[in-house]
């Protein structure tokens, strides 16, 4: 049986909810190491950057317009949230969401 | 990749140039695939190239004339990341040009379209 597969072109700039359903960001970018195996190495990921928008999320569907925004920071409410992978659900990766309540360490404050 | 090994997918794969095992370009990588494994947890398993991913990344609206006109998966190359010898400002893949199916469309495309083009000479292989 094999097992489930996502593309990361539908992952990438989708909204992300908490535990709660509260829109917490948007899928910006995903980090991934190699994992030595038996007789191969894979990478796997490790962390979800997940990027808040603040009130121009409503604008910020295409790559274009995400990087724009992120650029001029934190005077347009923009911060990003680096998420473990054991913590988001991407099984439906137009829905990616939280499993547990978001968690205030992982806020990586302004770039 | 950064000093500690690792790979920021969005900002240094997708769109990345591919070349082929004899560092020819063939293409960009338009798409990875996923796999989550047994504990959840997605390990990068293969790279699209070409097709509906392409058309897709191109905008709506180019993926909907490309269904209109019957563009389907038969155009996609898909070649397991196991493939991939090297990734750095290129990535590098083990793999033969020609043994793309997505070679095939852009092989069309060259010689039905691009050529067409005033000025394009220097296109044609």
């Amino acid at each position: 049986m094999t097992n489930p597969q996502v593309l990361l072109g539908e992952l990438v700039g989708r909204r992300v909810r908490d535990d709660e359903g509260r829109v917490i960001g948007r899928v910006l970018e995903l980090s991934a190491e190699i994992a030595l195996r038996e007789h191969d190495r894979d990478y796997v990921v490790t962390t979800y950057h997940v990027a808040s928008f603040g009130h121009l999320d409503r604008i910020a569907g295409s790559r274009f317009m995400q990087q724009l925004i992120e650029m001029l920071g934190p005077r347009m409410g923009c911060h990003r949230y680096l998420v473990p992978w054991d913590i988001m659900d991407i099984t439906d990766p137009r829905r990616p969401r939280l499993r547990r309540p978001l968690d205030p360490r992982w806020h990586q404050g302004p770039r | 990749m950064d000093e500690r090994g690792m790979l920021h997918l969005v900002h240094e794969v997708l769109d990345a140039q591919l070349l082929d095992r004899h560092d020819q370009k063939i293409g960009r990588i338009d798409d990875l695939v996923l796999e989550l494994g047994d504990d959840g947890r997605p390990r990068v398993s293969a790279v699209l190239i070409g097709g509906s991913p392409r058309a897709r990344r191109m905008g709506s609206w180019i993926a909907a004339l490309a269904r209109l006109f019957g563009l389907r998966e038969t155009g996609v190359s898909r070649v397991p990341f196991a493939a991939v010898r090297r990734i750095g400002d290129d990535v590098a893949l083990d793999v033969e040009q020609g043994d793309l199916s997505s070679e095939r469309l852009e092989r069309w495309l060259r010689e039905h379209v691009v050529c067409r083009v005033p000025g394009s000479a220097g296109e044609r292989k």
